[in-house]
């Protein structure tokens, strides 16, 4: 019989096997393989493997956690040796982290405009739930949070309001940090980081300056050795695809939020009430069809109406965007292909590539984001917009 | 590749998971991570006195054990060296941890420790006690009660022969019981 202090033995000891499934999952996945060893592996990729096998499995938020894994990179290269505690240090990095409240950008899209954006972390969860993005030079000011959001499309003289947070468009600053982490941990044997130092003309002092190569997009990112928070941020898509924004030149953390931000006071004549997307005369009924099913049999019929002029009917399957005179001047003739329809982080729907080849001989690669409804039992799909700008394939 | 299935061995043992690693396959790393894990997480626990930072001490472990595989002599005392790096981790550890208290400038007014979830305070109190025992006696009793029970693994682990594992375990068991008295009789 096993006396207490036994079963209280074994009971002490059954903390060091809690958690114990995930550490090891997250610790094997990060494993680099043998082969790529060698007596003079870069502490970069010991920082990154180490930081892919414990950050991560931290309660850190995502906005946090991506900081962190900046940061971290930065620090655990040039300002810590080999006996210090990368994971102390970390832990650290995360609590101050976790003090950020607010982040504003200023920055340039892909288009060369200039634009601006707030975003205000929700302290319970770290997440940017507020964000409030100018983009004047596009016509667009874009207010979003956790109970609706509120899109001021000047060309268009329009004003959209709906009763969610904004969930898919190309302006979401936040996304940033959360893609350039995605990147961090997931990089490819192909993939590179590279970190140096250097004095940056600007703040005039030395920044830690990371590199990111990956198969789809470069980044570099600046730290303030002294704030170990990231200062600037660029990026440069090889598939040239026009998303999000081409540099974050200026970034400031907990600056108090300007008065009114998110209030959504807008113009009386310019508010016109949102719901065609919950319209359930809009779409297409897909019955039993599975999720990516339908997105590609909405896509198809998509295509097919614009292609033989069917506007209502294109127009039923995609309500919302002002596509037509796009496409009643470069007019659509052919769908050649339908890619698989696949998530991508801050999506609302599933983002479906067609080939599509126009009048003029032109071949695009257009993506569409196609979402998923259940209206009173019934299972339809609906076209809510592109995913990014069109890639010309071949002229 | 080092094939790991072995007709007539049912675990394989440490020198070929070693093998079996050093030739490319990481899934024999798990192995040995599933074998060592709890028992460096509770060496780590002897230093940071939070499970939060143990687990992330272990994996740090583990992951420089990988790094350096190839310099590990005796392919079949890879447990010994793990614990020799756990014990010069820690060390790193305690001295990063004492110049964060002598240079406050950094961010050492963070508070990191994350508080471990609610437990019985009995129960926290006697791993707290563990780790005031001396090294070799902790060693005895995580190695016992984190390596299946098995004082075989447990003795090889030590270096010691199966009468002097027994010997150091009971001496343990002794001293803590004596120490948790004490303890108990104090908060009173």
């Amino acid at each position: 019989m096993k006396t207490p202090l036994e079963n209280d033995l074994s009971e002490a000891y059954e903390a060091f096997t809690q958690d114990h499934d995930y550490l090891r999952q997250k610790f094997v996945d990060s494993l680099p393989h043998r082969s790529k060893l060698n007596k003079q592996i870069s502490r970069t990729s010991y920082v990154l493997s180490f930081l892919r096998s414990t950050v991560l499995r931290n309660g850190a938020t995502k906005i946090a956690t991506a900081a962190v894994i900046i940061i971290a990179i930065g620090l655990g290269t040039v300002l810590l040796d080999n006996s210090v505690s990368s994971a102390y240090a970390i832990a650290q990095t995360i609590k101050a982290l976790e003090n950020v409240t607010t982040v504003h950008v200023i920055g340039t899209d892909w288009d060369g405009n200039r634009y601006e954006a707030w975003n205000k972390i929700n302290p319970e969860t770290g997440k940017s739930e507020w964000v409030c993005i100018d983009q004047t030079p596009h016509g667009y000011k874009i207010a979003s949070r956790p109970d609706g959001s509120c899109v001021w499309d000047e060309n268009g003289n329009v004003v959209r309001y709906s009763n969610k947070p904004i969930a898919s468009n190309d302006f979401r600053y936040s996304q940033v940090f959360d893609q350039i982490a995605e990147k961090m941990v997931e990089l490819n044997e192909n993939e590179k980081i590279t970190i140096r130092t250097e004095k940056d003309s600007v703040y005039d002092k030395p920044l830690v300056v990371i590199h990111v190569v990956t198969n789809i997009q470069d980044y570099k990112i600046y730290v303030d050795t002294e704030s170990k928070l990231p200062v600037r941020l660029y990026f440069d898509r090889a598939d040239n695809m026009k998303q999000i924004a081409r540099t974050v030149d200026e970034i400031y953390y907990n600056e108090p939020l300007p008065e009114g931000m998110f209030d959504f006071e807008v113009p009386a004549e310019w508010y016109r009430d949102w719901n065609l997307l919950n319209d359930p005369s809009k779409g297409l009924s897909i019955g039993d069809l599975t999720n990516e099913q339908g997105a590609i049999k909405t896509a198809r019929e998509y295509w097919q109406a614009v292609i033989e002029n069917d506007w209502d009917y294109a127009d039923q399957l995609r309500p919302v965007a002002d596509w037509k005179t796009d496409y009643h001047v470069e007019r659509p003739a052919e769908l050649i292909d339908i890619g698989r329809p696949h998530p991508e982080r801050g999506c609302s729907g599933l983002v479906t590539p067609c080939i599509v080849r126009f009048a003029d001989g032109k071949t695009q690669k257009i993506e569409l984001v196609i979402n998923y409804r259940q209206i009173a039992g019934n299972a339809s799909c609906i076209i809510v917009a592109t995913w990014g700008w069109p890639v010309i394939l071949s002229d | 590749m080092v094939k790991l299935e072995d007709p007539g061995l049912t675990t394989p043992s440490d020198k070929m998971l070693v093998r079996a690693v050093l030739a490319g396959d990481k899934a024999a790393y798990g192995k040995l991570y599933d074998r060592y894990a709890p028992m460096i997480r509770a060496v780590c626990y002897d230093t940071t006195g939070n499970l939060a930072n143990a687990q992330d001490l272990a994996q740090d472990v583990f992951m420089r054990a990988y790094m350096n595989l190839d310099q590990l002599r005796s392919q079949d005392r890879f447990g010994k060296w793990l614990i020799g790096i756990t014990r010069r981790r820690c060390q790193e550890w305690l001295r990063w941890n004492l110049r964060l208290k002598d240079n406050p400038i950094e961010l050492s007014d963070v508070q990191i420790a994350v508080p471990d979830s609610h437990e019985d305070d009995r129960i926290e109190l006697l791993r707290k006690m563990i780790a005031t025992l001396p090294e070799k006696e902790r060693l005895a009793l995580h190695t016992f009660y984190l390596q299946g029970k098995s004082a075989d693994n447990a003795r090889r682990i030590m270096g010691l022969s199966r009468s002097g594992y027994y010997r150091v375990l009971e001496r343990a068991r002794k001293r803590l019981k004596q120490l948790m008295c004490r303890e108990l009789e104090a908060i009173r």
